[in-house]
């Protein structure tokens, strides 16, 4: 089988983006995929406290790239779950510790090993971004329904369409219902008439991603969050499955809307 | 080491042995070497920079070009495609008193942007934001005014479209991406970014949009911000033009369309 490495990106910081990593990569390892999960945040490594792997480090990705160590040195595998791997960054450096043809080297490496390589990229959009890109096939957009992370996933599309790698997919995050009904709060329908991207998933707010995450216990093994079941169903359909978008709660219509906004902004490429 | 290498093919066996023979019949190298350093295209000449040859040798193999044909070249618009060697100062220092001579603008491209340079004629400058910001290009004001660049794209945040004609926009103009025209612009979608038509100084341009919610919308030397009042903008056609010193911005209604 073909390997798919997937970068998960945003620009801005705060977004969600090292907790989708974290579930994304555990749900896909669930379902009984090998995957490997990179932190691409040299110097600011935070996945492996999210995953709880933290205590478990020992060799680091810029010790694989200057060959310090090998790969499988490197490499924590997740005892909750035998498919998971993480390969952790280097706190002690920065961005600029590895180059992008080192990182694409390290991509080639790790497919050979896995099924599924996921890439948490660092906010900016600078080397750790280009470094972070530079050996995807696949690339996932994580961004808020406000104003400030719209604008930076919508520079990012446009970095990655400069590229030259495919169009990415977008995965809204922290969506609160309640405010969208109050008219408070971006919706659905708002973001993509913006970036006129496809849909991967939305995930609601949900205050059992933070006590999860300070437990170091991935969401998506916590079968009563509903963040947890939303960022499951974005591993599924990463898989090809056809689930269908979370009707958020109490909030009417907005399947509607949906539609009618994909409708609108996919006319260029339904043929 | 930058990322758009990845996508340039390396020199193959049989390109440097091309070259080794250029080398070997004098005779023929300056015509050989012309045709494949300098290339019209349907906007303009297209020069690309190889390692393998010397400032000198190219900027040899222009000029010959140029004075076989200088009317036809006056004004025009230069390509350089540095991705295989880029440009040092001193030698853009040569290449501008060539160009000065025929009054012709250059600009750089590579990678994605030589695809638009054959797709889209005239594209005056995209940025390459990957490569960090371009400087501004000079533009050439009015003398294209009759040219339109029809784009088929969102124009994203940190992208700039530069243009001396017209520009028709199918798509969005995002907020943080700009659209610089010498003529009209038109944008067959929502304009959330911003719009200079009739740059730098012609106030006779106007911007129409499916929806107006600039950032900022410039036409000739005159800027307008939206009301601050925080009331949003409509999402009906309108046009935006100067009347009496004024950027003044309407509904479009059909059939009673501005006449010029």
């Amino acid at each position: 089988m073909e390997s798919r490495v997937l970068t998960i990106t945003s620009g801005k910081g705060g977004v969600g983006k090292t907790t989708a990593a974290a579930n994304i990569s555990a749900a896909l390892a669930l379902l009984g995929h090998r995957v490997a999960v990179v932190d691409g945040d040299i110097g600011l490594r935070n996945l492996d406290a999210v995953l709880g792997l933290e205590s478990r480090i020992l060799y680091d990705l810029v010790d694989v790239v200057e060959g310090r160590c090998q790969l499988s040195q490197a490499l924590i595998k997740d005892k909750r779950l035998p498919d998971l791997a993480l390969l952790p960054a280097a706190q002690t450096r920065d961005k600029n510790a590895v180059s992008s043809r080192q990182m694409e080297q390290l991509c080639q490496q790790l497919r050979d090993q896995f099924e599924f390589v996921i890439i948490d990229c660092p906010a900016g959009i600078e080397q750790g971004f280009r470094n972070a890109i530079v050996g995807a096939d696949e690339l996932i957009i994580v961004t808020n329904p406000e104003m400030a992370s719209v604008r930076d996933a919508d520079r990012i599309i446009g970095l990655i369409e400069a590229a030259g790698k495919p169009e990415p997919l977008l995965l809204i995050n922290r969506l609160r219902p309640d405010m969208i009904r109050r008219g408070d709060m971006m919706d659905v329908a708002d973001v993509l008439e913006v970036l006129h991207v496809g849909l991967i998933g939305l995930v609601p707010e949900d205050e059992s991603v933070i006590v999860a995450t300070n437990r170091g216990q991935p969401v998506v093994l916590e079968p009563k969050s509903r963040a947890g079941r939303a960022l499951t169903n974005a591993a599924r359909r990463i898989l090809g499955e056809e689930v269908p978008l979370e009707e958020l709660e109490s909030q009417p219509g907005l399947l509607d809307r949906l539609f009618r906004a994909l409708g609108t902004n996919f006319n260029g490429k339904r043929g | 080491m930058h990322s758009q290498d990845a996508q340039n093919q390396p020199a193959t066996d049989s390109e440097s042995e091309e070259l080794v023979e250029q080398i070997e019949h004098t005779e023929e190298t300056s015509r050989t070497l012309a045709r494949r350093l300098l290339k019209g295209t349907r906007n303009g000449l297209l020069l690309t920079l190889e390692p393998n040859y010397t400032w000198a040798q190219v900027l040899e193999v222009l000029t010959a070009r140029l004075e076989e044909a200088p009317t036809f070249f006056h004004g025009a618009l230069l390509s350089l495609d540095t991705r295989q060697r880029p440009l040092q100062a001193e030698e853009l220092q040569t290449l501008q008193q060539v160009l000065t001579r025929y009054e012709m603008t250059w600009r750089e491209v590579g990678g994605e942007e030589l695809n638009d340079l054959r797709l889209l004629p005239g594209l005056t400058g995209r940025d390459s934001p990957l490569e960090g910001n371009s400087p501004d290009l000079p533009i050439r004001p009015g003398r294209d005014a009759t040219d339109t660049l029809l784009t088929r794209r969102t124009v994203r945040s940190g992208q700039r479209l530069r243009y001396a004609g017209s520009v028709v926009v199918l798509g969005d103009v995002n907020a943080g991406g700009e659209v610089i025209a010498g003529g009209d612009v038109l944008v067959w979608g929502m304009v959330r970014g911003t719009v200079h038509a009739g740059y730098p100084e012609n106030e006779q341009a106007v911007v129409c949009a499916l929806g107006l919610a600039p950032v900022q919308l410039r036409i000739g030397s005159l800027t307008s911000r939206p009301p601050e009042d925080g009331s949003l903008a409509p999402a009906i056609p309108e046009i935006a033009s100067v009347r009496d010193g004024q950027i003044v911005v309407e509904s479009w209604n059909a059939g009673r369309g501005r006449r010029r």
